[in-house]
Formats: C-alpha cells, sequence, structure tokens
C-alpha cells in the first residue's frame, strides 16, 4: 500500500476539510437567515490494520451534523403574525403541493389569498376553531388547515347573559307607586340575532320595604324612550332583599336572583341579579353584557398557547384558529430540505403533534423572530482551521507523490 | 455564538434607548399641555438576549382623577347659578346710585307720601308722589323682566349644555371603542386614555358623572344620580328649549335616556354640574325671585286698594296700584303669578295720562264715588294719606312659599326679598369658590401624580444618552473584534 495510501489518504483528509469548509460557507451564507440552523462537521478516523512493523494509513469519515435544537437569539418585530417558538417544537407548514414540513422560522404574510405563508413559501397549518375545540391526532397532521387571515362573513354574536359587576338598589328611596313611577332606570345595549343593538330598559319600582319590582322594556317599543310602552315587559319580577344581620341588604334566600327574557329578534338572555343589594347609598348598577355586532377584522394577534385572534372594528375578538406545534424524537436528525424546514425521517423519528405549552413543547412568541444561530466568529475560526487542514492534507499528498516520483527516477 | 449575542443584544439595547428617547420627547412635548400624562417605558429583560421594551404606560391615579371630576362638576354646577343670581341682582340690588330696586323705590314713595300728607294741598307734591309710585311699578316691571330674561338665558344655555354633552358623549364612543381595541391587541393606548380622560373632564364641567371601567377598559358613564349616559353606546340626550319666558312659563326637563333629571318632576334628579346650576337657577332660585316680586306687587295693591265708603258693604278695589284683573283684588295671602310684571298706577291719577293727582288724597281713583273718602272736597284732608302711609308699614300675610317675611310690613318683606337674593347669591359665591379651591388642589394633587417633572425628564434623558453612548462603543468593540478575526483569514 505504501505511498499509494498516504495520497489516498491526503486526498481523503483534503475532501473532509472542504466538507467542513462548505458547512461553514453555508453557515456565513446564512447568518442572517430567520429559523436556520447552523450545520457542523464531525470527524472520525478510519484506521486500516497495521502490522507492528509497517503502517497503512487509512483516511477520515465525514459526519455533518445540524444544530436544530439549539435555539437562535429572538429578534423583535412588529408585525403580529411574525411568530418565534419559545422552547421546543417546530410550526407545521406545507408545500404548496401539500407535503407537511416543520420549521421555526416564522416569519409569515398573508398571500393574495389571505393564506400566511412565510419567506421561503410554505404554508402554515393550524385547527380551525370555526366549528369549536379542535380534536388534536397526535402523531399526524390530519385535520390541520391552512391558516387564512382574510376576512370572514361578517358576523355577530347575539347576546344571551347579563352579570353584574356591582348594583344597588337605596333602601332609602320612597315607596313608588307602581308604573310608570320608576325608582331607578338604567339600560342595557345588547345585540339581536343578526347584530342589530337593541336597548334594553331596566326599571326598578320599590314597592314595599325590601321589596322592588324589576321590569325589563324594549327601548324600541317606548315613547321618546320613557312611558308608555307598545308592548308588554320582556320580563319583570319581584325581588326580595334580607336586611338581617346575616343578610346586610343582600337578595332573600327566597327572592328570585336572575330575570330571563328572550331579546327581540335574539336569543334567549339572563340578566343575573345575584349580587344586586339593597342598602343605604345611591343607586348603582354595572353590569358586562356579552355579544358583539357584526363588524369586519380589524387586526390578528397571536397568544402564547397558539391561539389566533381576529380583532374585530368594534373592539370583540374571536378565537379562528389553534396553531399547533410539533416535535420529534430526535430532532437533531431531522432532514433539513430548501427554506428552513425540516422533513421526518427514521432517524429523528415520528412526528408528535400537541398545542404550544403542553407536553414539554415551547410557547409562542408573535412579534418576534428566530434568527440564525450561526456565531460569525466560531465560523471564521473554524474556516481557518479547515484552511490550514487543507494546506496540510495537500502537503502530504505532494509529499506522497514526490516520494513516488523518486522512485520512478530509481528506474533509468 | 458569544459574539453574535453581543451584538444582538447590543442592538435591543439601541432599540429600547430609542423608544425611550421618543418617550422622553413626547413628554417633553406634552409637558405643558392640558390633561397630558407622563409616559414611562417599560423595559423587560429578554432571558439571553438583552431587553425589549414590552409596552408604553402612563401615570395616572383614578381616584385622584375621580376627585378633579367631581370638584369639577361641583364648581360648575356653583358658578352657573352664581352668574345668574349675580346677573339678578345687578340690576336689581346693586344699583345705590339709580336706587333701581322695589326696596329703594318703595322707601321713595313712603317719603313722597308723607310729605304729600302734609301739605294735603299741594298739586306739585300730589304730582311727585304718582311719579314715585310709577317708579316702584316700572322697578318691579323691570326687575321681572331680568328675572325672565335670566331665565331665559339660562334656558338657552342648557340647550348648549345638552348639545355639548352629546357631543362629547360622540367623541367618547369613537375614542373608547379605540381603547378597548388597544388594550385587546396590545398596543400603546396611554394617548387615548389621555384623550378619554380629557372628554370626562369637559363633561364633568357640564354634568355630574360617575364612571366604571369593565373588561379591557371598556368604560361606562353614568350620571352622580345613576342614570346610564353611556354604556358600550351613548344614550340621548334630550332637551327641548323654550324660547320666550313669562313668570307662568315652566321650563322644560332634560331627558337622559328617557329619565326626567332636572326640575321638578326630576325621578333621578342629577346633583352637580353647569347643567344643574342653570336648571336650579331657572326651576328654582329666579322662580322663588319672581314669586316675591309678585308678592310685593300684591303687597302693594292691597295696600293702596280702596274701601268702600258710602256704607253699602261694596268689596275692595285696587287703587292707586292697578292690573289686569281689575277691578276684582288679587286673591290675599298668596302668590298671584306674574303680578310684578303687570302692576302699574292706576291712569286716572297720572297727570301725563289726563288724570288727576289729587284723586290719591280724596279717593274714588276706580271712578266710582262710592270709593270717595273725602266726600266734601277739603283741600286739607290727609287722613286717606295717613292711611296710607301707614298701611305701608302695616303687617300683612305673604305667602310662605315664596321664602320672604311671612308675616311683615311691605317694606320689611321687599327687604327681607333683597337680602333673601342676596344670601343665596352668597352662599353660591361661597361654594363656587370653596369648590374652585378643591378642584385646584385635587387638580394639584393629580398633576403630580401624572405631570411631566422637567428636571426628572432631562437627568433620566442623560441616563438614556450615557446608555447609548456606551452601547455604540459596544458595538464598534465587537465590529473591532470581528475585524481582527477577518483580518486573521489570509
Amino acid at each position: 500500500m505504501g505511498l499509494y495510501g498516504v495520497m489516498r489518504t491526503g486526498v481523503s483528509g483534503m475532501s473532509a476539510q472542504s466538507n467542513k469548509l462548505s458547512t461553514v460557507a453555508d453557515n456565513i451564507a446564512n447568518v442572517n437567515t430567520t429559523g436556520y440552523k447552523r450545520a457542523s462537521t464531525e470527524f472520525s478516523s478510519l484506521i486500516l490494520r497495521s502490522g507492528s512493523g509497517s503502517y497503512n494509513s487509512g483516511g477520515v469519515d465525514t459526519q455533518v451534523r445540524y444544530a436544530i435544537t439549539d435555539a437562535g437569539p429572538l429578534q423583535y418585530t412588529t408585525s403580529a403574525t411574525d411568530l418565534a417558538v419559545q422552547g421546543n417544537g417546530f410550526f407545521i407548514v406545507s408545500s404548496p403541493q401539500g407535503t407537511p414540513y416543520l420549521t421555526r422560522a416564522g416569519s409569515f404574510v398573508p398571500d393574495g389569498e389571505g393564506n400566511l405563508v412565510n419567506a421561503a413559501g410554505y404554508y402554515l397549518m393550524g385547527y380551525n376553531l370555526a366549528n369549536g375545540a379542535p380534536s388534536v391526532v397526535a402523531n399526524g397532521v390530519a385535520g390541520l388547515e391552512v391558516v387564512n387571515i382574510a376576512q370572514t362573513a361578517l358576523q355577530g354574536n347575539p347576546s344571551t347573559l347579563a352579570t353584574l359587576v356591582n348594583a344597588n338598589l337605596d333602601s332609602n328611596a320612597p315607596i313608588s307607586a307602581g308604573p310608570p313611577n320608576f325608582t331607578s332606570k338604567t339600560s342595557l345595549i345588547t345585540y339581536d340575532n343578526i347584530g342589530n343593538k337593541v336597548t334594553l330598559d331596566i326599571y326598578m319600582y320599590k314597592t314595599a320595604a325590601n321589596t322592588w319590582d324589576i321590569e325589563v322594556y324594549n327601548n324600541a317599543d317606548s315613547t321618546a324612550g320613557g312611558f308608555p310602552y307598545s308592548s308588554a315587559p320582556l320580563a319583570n319580577d319581584t325581588f326580595t332583599f334580607d336586611v338581617s344581620a346575616t343578610g346586610k341588604g343582600a337578595l332573600d334566600a327566597a327572592s328570585p336572583t336572575s330575570l330571563a327574557m328572550t331579546i327581540p329578534g335574539g336569543s334567549a338572555f339572563t340578566l343575573d341579579l345575584s349580587v344586586m343589594t339593597q342598602v343605604a347609598t345611591d343607586f348603582e348598577f354595572k353590569a358586562n353584557v356579552d355579544g358583539n355586532a357584526p363588524s369586519s377584522i380589524d387586526s390578528v394577534e397571536v397568544s402564547s398557547d397558539g391561539t389566533m385572534y381576529a380583532i374585530y372594528g368594534d373592539g370583540t375578538r374571536k378565537a379562528t384558529y389553534r396553531i399547533p406545534l410539533a416535535t420529534v424524537a430526535s430532532p437533531d436528525n431531522l432532514s433539513p430540505e430548501v427554506g428552513n424546514v425540516y422533513s421526518v425521517s427514521t432517524n429523528s423519528g415520528n412526528m408528535q403533534v400537541d398545542f404550544a405549552g403542553s407536553s414539554g413543547l415551547g410557547t409562542v412568541k408573535s412579534e418576534a423572530l428566530e434568527q440564525s444561530n450561526v456565531d460569525l466568529a466560531n465560523e471564521l475560526t473554524s474556516m481557518i482551521e479547515s484552511q490550514r487542514g487543507y494546506t496540510a492534507n495537500s502537503k502530504v499528498f505532494q509529499t506522497g507523490a514526490d516520494l513516488l516520483d523518486v522512485l520512478v527516477n530509481l528506474k533509468r | 455564538m458569544s459574539l453574535t449575542v453581543a451584538l444582538s443584544s447590543a442592538r435591543s439595547s439601541l432599540m429600547a434607548t430609542g423608544m425611550q428617547t421618543a418617550v422622553i420627547a413626547r413628554n417633553t412635548a406634552g409637558a405643558q399641555l392640558e390633561g397630558y400624562s407622563r409616559k414611562n417605558v417599560l423595559v423587560a429583560t429578554l432571558p439571553g438576549n438583552g431587553v425589549y421594551v414590552a409596552g408604553v404606560q402612563r401615570a395616572a391615579s383614578a381616584g385622584l382623577f375621580n376627585n378633579v371630576l367631581v370638584a369639577a362638576s361641583a364648581t360648575a354646577k356653583q358658578d352657573a347659578l352664581y352668574n345668574g343670581l349675580q346677573k339678578i341682582a345687578a340690576t336689581t340690588l346693586d344699583d345705590p346710585e339709580l336706587d333701581q330696586s322695589p326696596t329703594a323705590q318703595l322707601a321713595k314713595l313712603k317719603s313722597a307720601l308723607q310729605q304729600y300728607a302734609t301739605s294735603p294741598d299741594n298739586a306739585t307734591l300730589a304730582q311727585a308722589a304718582v311719579t314715585t309710585a310709577k317708579g316702584v311699578a316700572t322697578a318691579l316691571n323691570d326687575a321681572s323682566k331680568t328675572v325672565q330674561s335670566v331665565r331665559a338665558d339660562a334656558d338657552a344655555d342648557m340647550a348648549t349644555s345638552v348639545t355639548n354633552i352629546n357631543q362629547l358623549l360622540a367623541q367618547f364612543e369613537t375614542v373608547n371603542t379605540s381603547i378597548v381595541k388597544g388594550t385587546i391587541a396590545g398596543s400603546d393606548i396611554s394617548d387615548y386614555l389621555d384623550m378619554r380622560d380629557n372628554i370626562l373632564s369637559k363633561l364633568s364641567q357640564e354634568i355630574g358623572i360617575s364612571v366604571a371601567t369593565r373588561t379591557n377598559n371598556d368604560m361606562v358613564i353614568y350620571t352622580d344620580s345613576g342614570v346610564t349616559m353611556f354604556e358600550t353606546s351613548a344614550r340621548s340626550v334630550s332637551y327641548t328649549p323654550t324660547n320666550a319666558y313669562t313668570p307662568a312659563t315652566t321650563g322644560n326637563a332634560v331627558y337622559i335616556d328617557g329619565v326626567p333629571v332636572t326640575g321638578a318632576n326630576a325621578v333621578m334628579p342629577v346633583h352637580t354640574g353647569k347643567l344643574v346650576g342653570l336648571a336650579t337657577l331657572r326651576d328654582d332660585a329666579a322662580v322663588t325671585y319672581q314669586n316675591q316680586l309678585d308678592e310685593v306687587a300684591r303687597g302693594l295693591i292691597e295696600a293702596f286698594a280702596e274701601v268702600d265708603q258710602s256704607g253699602a258693604a261694596l268689596p275692595d278695589v285696587p287703587g292707586l296700584f292697578t292690573y289686569a284683573g281689575a277691578p276684582a283684588m288679587p286673591a290675599a295671602g298668596v302668590i298671584n303669578v306674574g303680578l310684578a310684571a303687570a302692576i302699574t298706577v292706576n291712569p286716572s291719577v297720572d297727570q301725563n295720562a289726563g288724570g288727576n293727582p289729587s284723586l290719591l288724597r280724596d279717593g274714588g281713583i276706580s271712578g266710582n264715588p262710592a270709593y270717595t273718602y273725602n266726600t266734601t272736597g277739603e283741600a286739607g284732608f290727609s287722613d286717606r294719606l295717613q292711611a296710607l302711609v301707614d298701611g305701608l308699614a302695616t303687617s300683612r300675610p305673604f305667602d310662605p312659599s315664596a321664602l320672604g317675611k311671612p308675616n311683615a310690613s311691605l317694606v320689611d318683606f321687599a327687604g327681607s326679598s333683597a337680602s333673601w337674593l342676596e344670601s343665596q347669591r352668597k352662599s353660591a359665591s361661597d361654594e363656587a369658590s370653596y369648590n374652585q379651591t378643591l378642584l385646584e388642589r385635587s387638580a394639584d394633587a393629580l398633576s403630580n401624580v401624572n405631570g411631566v417633572n422637567m428636571d426628572d425628564e432631562m437627568s433620566f434623558m442623560l441616563q438614556v444618552e450615557r446608555t447609548f453612548s456606551a452601547t455604540s462603543k459596544l458595538i464598534s468593540t465587537i465590529d473591532g473584534m470581528l475585524k481582527d478575526l477577518l483580518d486573521a483569514v489570509r
């Protein structure tokens, strides 16, 4: 073997160093690529069996490694659809042909149809929440669809419930003669099935000590905003208050605690009055009502658990998609593909899908991008290393060639 | 990754200092601005990657702001009331040189009658007495007119106030929606919050309000009596102005969300604000003063009434002072609404109107000889004139609801009316200055919390500048290190 072996070993060394230089070149080229994961080379020796008196030089074998689990630093941006994963896990994206891939590059922007697509042309996948909670398939991508933030059909939500923050009826108010001589009045805006505002006029009459009648009318039936109303009250009931040392002005145990009605053109509506009191202070009635009017989507936001919300013009928000994260048993063994995406291989293990923040997965960070995990200083030193290594190997080759030359020249 | 991370941290530091500088600039620009509150940048550490700007926060105190709102409403109410009373008093009480007040005119009439009584045959004195009587009637007519014009002005101001309230509520709706949206989206809403507070300040000048905040910074406005003004959307505030006022006119009430909140029939009456001050003036203070003027007029007609001298038991009739209802006397002891505006001197004693001033001495001003006191036609007859002078000093009942002395002589009652007006004006003025002080103190306290302190801003700017320089230095150092490395590659 002798000299030929030396030359082959030199070639194997040069080829190994050029592999190393190639990874350095890629790393430096992608130093600012969002979601890029550093490639590196590991070498292993190939030593041939040698006798005690002679040495047969072998070679070096190159293994390419990808630092996929090594997270890059986050860079803050101002776009709500720029997403980054903090912790383990990958976004599931699909190529235009529909093949699923994993990626950490989350610079998504809506395309002409409102589908979120990243810089490499891959579409973000998520569960559509339009039909309620999604059913997650833990080991596959079934049920996922391309996340779309285009205007969905304008749709309001009818009001169904009003809850009190606090409410008090003035215990010292004089006894009222009954409708239309109310003691106190307030009103609430609710929404019917098609999103019209329906104003409910709520009248309180103190009919006897600690006894109040509450009537709810539809404001649309009023005369100049008050009595007389052209239709009967939507709901009415008599509420009594417990003024004993235990009750301290809260609703009596025997008293009703809510009013149920159907909003004209709307849904069944409950006015929960359970926290109402009757103590010696001014009238007060502060309530929260659900429901919203139809309005267009103003912006979107993504919460840390991956839920994408549409924010409507009137300030209400609605969950539209849930973006899951996926991971594999050995992320570093994923096969890199063009566009910072990774495909599942036998080495990496199967894809496991779950929501962000659960089963060891990281959280989704909106308005941030994961930068490349390449460190320039590191790459430059590697480059010098490989350059020196390559030169040394070429010297070995050249020396082998020179010696062969000497050998050949022995015969004249 | 150390060098790259160092660069990235330095960049995040530059970003944060940039944001801090922007906010210092905003604070400096807003330092002299009414309703501007100081903004702070919330800088948070990002593990392993420097710092990031978590948001912009504004310095605010809901409790102190609420104090300012309450004080502003109370001040606006008393100011409106005081200004109206001042207008009435300026033309009726505060004119010592012209002696336009009904009290001064009554005193003049009394002395003219006394002089005439000492020489009842003097036609010049007779005419002088009639002239002062006309002065009294005119003073009452003018005072009544002033009161009604003040009511009409208050009514017009109420209409303006209601228009303002509706406009402010409409603006509030826009700003509130932006705040709710911004809160959900997590954007910088601090300037919108300033705008919303500004609108609330303006609104509190017009009407007393109480506010509550719901989820997502959604604000609800109620009047201080609990009527809903704004909840998701603005409620209607409606008011029909009345253009012309007579003493019998009752102004319309202001309705909020269908509930009357001003006037006698208010179900949930509002307590403070300019609107309430104007309504109190129009429906309460001015009406009471008008009632007092009417009572003075009724007292005058009664004091100068003529009694049947023929023994036929004829009813009393108005004498020197008369009104549209003559020959019947105004009902005794109760307010005859509008009498002060209608009282006149009987033309049969007015020389200018072809009358005879000496009828004052003789009686029979109404034209019926049955009421003639001086049946013999004596030129020195002074009994009737003496009786008239006494009549001015005789105690007579007045309607207690007029809030003057219920049982007093005419001159005393007129005096009590003047002092009632003066005391109302004084108490309104005292309340106004008390509330003004309270408002200033509350505003000072709030300003201490949310105001911009230029010294603080400037020293903070120096700190930011130092951080920026240090970061820049860091970047150039890292750059130098990378350059050294690149030079090593040959």
